[in-house]
């Protein structure tokens, strides 16, 4: 994780914001089997990451979140750890 | 009208080990007893549970394909919650089976197959417990003779 730096436009100060490694789920199919896939998707407590974080489209986030919840009810994924 | 849909199952390992072929026919004799078909079925994983249900921390995944109407759909949750070796499932409906679907239930159900029994490592929750305080004791046995070490060097 690192820091990128950001203009605040006219106001003229910048700021900085966390960057971090997208999981790379592009292509790949966002279905609770895929549990390999999900495990890149959730942090250390089990939490689902946010399209910042995953770098998904927001229908793909979607599809990614029914994924994690179908995943989780059939105990293939931690609601929390 | 009838429609075809994904059935997972989360089976009991105590009912797996009485024998694969059994608990699978229990399984999608369920889906025909609901008035469906099934298109396919085969052992997707055993693994270990992210968290323990009903006191289980491993369990066999069943992947079943199966062509039932919307009122057998319903039926079939009904029985699905009462049936005691179906820890958790799954019904989503599909558009089609996955061909590699069909393959691996023929290969599964082709002779000379084998399906490896579950491991035996299920640990029921009061066991885990009096080991704990086992270990427990056996810290506090290592740690004591450290105080005396650290009192004497002061």
């Amino acid at each position: 994780m690192g820091f990128e730096q950001r203009d605040r436009g006219d106001r003229g100060d910048r700021f900085e914001i966390p960057t971090y490694e997208k999981v790379k789920a592009k292509d790949e199919d966002l279905d609770y089997k895929n549990v390999e896939l999900l495990k890149k998707c959730i942090g250390g407590q089990g939490q689902m990451f946010s399209r910042r974080r995953t770098g998904l489209s927001a229908q793909r986030q979607r599809m990614l979140k029914k994924a994690l919840k179908r995943a989780r009810h059939m105990g293939l994924l931690p609601f929390v750890d | 009208m009838s429609r075809i849909y994904e059935i997972m199952y989360l089976l009991d390992n105590n009912a797996v080990r009485a024998g694969w072929k059994e608990a699978k026919a229990a399984a999608t004799a369920l889906i025909e007893k609901h008035g469906g078909k099934v298109l396919a079925a085969r052992r997707w994983d055993e693994r270990k549970l992210a968290y323990t249900i009903r006191q289980r921390r491993r369990g066999t995944y069943l992947l079943a394909y199966g062509e039932l109407e919307a009122a057998g759909v319903a039926t079939l949750r009904r029985e699905l919650d009462l049936t005691e070796s179906v820890l958790r499932y799954l019904i989503l409906q599909v558009e089609s089976v996955p061909p590699q679907e069909l393959e691996l239930t023929r290969a599964e159900s082709a002779a000379g197959f084998v399906v490896p029994p579950p491991p035996a490592e299920d640990v029921p929750e009061a066991e885990e417990e009096y080991e704990e305080v086992e270990d427990e004791s056996a810290l506090e046995e290592a740690s004591a003779p450290a105080g005396e070490l650290a009192e004497e060097e002061v």
